[in-house]
């Protein structure tokens, strides 16, 4: 159709020249007596149609290498190499469609980096899971071996009895934090962020560990108004803030205290847990949220290097995020920043 | 896959006795989407080394290569478009242009470019740093914490793969500081960005996915 359309306005702009080329060699005729002017105006007039001419093939010559240009860009790209004929960053317009072209490419492939590193996290999470649970089998199978083939007192059976329970409690909390962690981190589960009062999510969070610090003889406080409301998802943000008061109770020596303190800034809220423990050394500060990591100092307390993993991966989820500060001996502040 | 990469640069300032080496043999490679924090105290190199990466700076010796593009290769005017393209800078003074709105700072970069501005993605950014109100104000009219804001905005604005920021929280309190932090890191975790900050707050240095230290123009 474009085609046709584009045929017959050719043929239109023939005819339109034809036309006025007859009309100026009559008017030329008619009105200007002396002959040398005649000619002289008949030359001008061809120099300019000429030059128009020129003007018109030359653009059309820049055009297609316009064309070329981007088609060989293109042809790099789909063959999956960035152009080597590409001129960077020229001020000119085919250095600048190729720029687009390059940004698009680049948008493609971190598109796809990013699925990529989708499955490698699945992949290291499954593998993950494996190791960290082999560990508790082996001693469920050894202690149920145990039991079943020895003629065993009494009393050394209800021992073994209680290893088995140790194990299987031990197993069930690790797949309790796989199964949240794996949930998070393949994003089958969405977190309902809204903007609702933090003292109930702080509260809910004190339960986990009320009887945990009231064992250990530590003093808990809390200061936070209760009007205060940040944008976070409720059940979550208590996981996550009860996994850091967990850590807190745990590396605090007994009659020490722990602190909660809430204060309302103008983007984030931020929510300190501040403890009296063995603190983090600074160097280590950046690590303890890494996955299955746990510093030396810690090896003394039960855990599998989860629950600050988990922690970071609730906040930052939420677009949030957390920081620490640590004096080594003299305790560790944690510092949540949720959004207001 | 990374996305800058320094071998080993050099740059001395002064001649004879007097030379001080800003940068002395710099080896770093930073992947792309990484939020990488330059601490050191002041006078370790951490501005020169920022600077070469956004072509700001050229070294002695060594190579410079952002993108897979040599920047020592290129005349000022492509250095000049490189800079427009592909990275958004962030300054411990803001440089937010006084006789521009907020609005009209945070599209100037766009304008340089000739490029159209993308609506979606840039009242995403406004809304995310909390300039939707402020955008016919004038910058003066901002507090210091406002005005970095709207210089994330700035930086993102033409969508440069990455920012460099030089002390953003430098002239803020702390509170102003870890909010314009957490803001500037979750905006470029957010839209795929590389960042690499320098900051003298330990802090603030953590929110890095990585920490890189210079000392006396090494890194430690």
């Amino acid at each position: 159709m474009r085609e046709r359309k584009d045929g017959i306005i050719r043929f239109g702009m023939i005819l339109a020249g034809a036309v006025l080329w007859g009309s100026f060699l009559y008017i030329v005729w008619i009105w200007v007596p002396r002959a040398g002017i005649r000619y002289l105006l008949i030359l001008l007039w061809a120099g300019l149609c000429l030059m128009g001419l020129v003007g018109n093939l030359l653009q059309r010559r820049q055009v297609c290498r316009f064309a070329d240009e981007l088609c060989g860009t293109l042809d790099e790209l789909m063959a999956g190499r960035k152009p080597e004929r590409y001129i960077y960053y020229e001020d000119t317009l085919v250095s600048k469609v190729q720029g687009k072209f390059l940004q698009f490419y680049d948008l493609m492939s971190e598109e796809r980096r990013l699925s990529r590193q989708d499955k490698q996290v699945i992949q290291e999470l499954v593998s993950d899971i494996s190791h960290q649970v082999k560990t508790p089998i082996a001693n469920l199978q050894m202690f149920l071996g145990i039991l079943q083939s020895h003629d065993l007192s009494e009393e050394k059976r209800a021992e073994f009895l209680e290893m088995t329970a140790g194990q299987t409690r031990k197993l069930d909390f690790l797949m309790q934090s796989l199964i949240k962690m794996s949930r998070l981190e393949t994003g089958t589960f969405t977190l309902h962020v809204e903007k609702t009062d933090l003292y109930g999510t702080i509260a809910e969070a004190l339960n986990v560990i009320w009887a945990k610090a009231e064992a250990k003889d530590i003093r808990l406080s809390v200061e936070c108004d209760s009007a205060l409301t940040a944008r976070h998802d409720s059940k979550w943000t208590a996981e996550a803030l009860g996994n850091l008061l967990d850590n807190a109770v745990k590396y605090t020596p007994k009659g020490g205290s722990i602190q909660i303190g809430v204060r309302p800034w103008q983007f984030y809220t931020r929510v300190d847990i501040a403890d009296t423990g063995i603190g983090i050394p600074e160097e280590q500060c950046h690590q303890v949220f890494k996955r299955f990591w746990r510093g030396q100092e810690a090896a003394a307390q039960e855990g599998v290097g989860l629950g600050l993993y988990l922690a970071q991966e609730i906040i930052t989820k939420q677009r949030g995020y957390i920081s620490v500060k640590s004096v080594v001996g003299e305790g560790t502040t944690f510092s949540v920043y949720l959004l207001t | 896959m990374e996305i800058i990469s320094l071998h080993n640069v050099k740059k001395y300032y002064g001649s004879k006795e007097n030379t001080v080496k800003a940068l002395d043999g710099i080896d770093l490679t930073i992947r792309q989407g990484a939020f990488t924090a330059i601490v050191g105290a002041s006078g370790s190199g951490k501005t020169t080394l920022l600077n070469m990466m956004g072509g700001l700076d050229v070294p002695d010796t060594g190579e410079v290569i952002v993108d897979g593009v040599n920047l020592s290769g290129l005349k000022e005017e492509q250095l000049a478009v490189f800079r427009r393209k592909k990275v958004g800078f962030i300054f411990q003074n803001y440089n937010l242009m006084p006789t521009l709105t907020v609005e009209e700072n945070i599209l100037f970069p766009l304008d340089l470019d000739g490029s159209a501005p993308d609506e979606g993605y840039l009242r995403e950014i406004i809304e995310l740093l909390g300039l939707k109100d402020r955008l016919t104000a004038f910058p003066d009219m901002l507090s210091g914490g406002g005005r970095q804001r709207v210089a994330i905005a700035r930086a993102l604005a033409a969508k440069p793969s990455i920012i460099l920021a030089d002390e953003p929280t430098g002239n803020l309190d702390s509170q102003n500081g870890q909010n314009v932090a957490g803001l500037l890191k979750m905006t470029t975790e957010l839209f795929h960005r590389t960042l690499v900050m320098i900051t003298h707050n330990m802090e603030l240095a953590q929110l890095a996915d990585r920490v890189v230290r210079l000392q006396d123009g090494r890194i430690v």
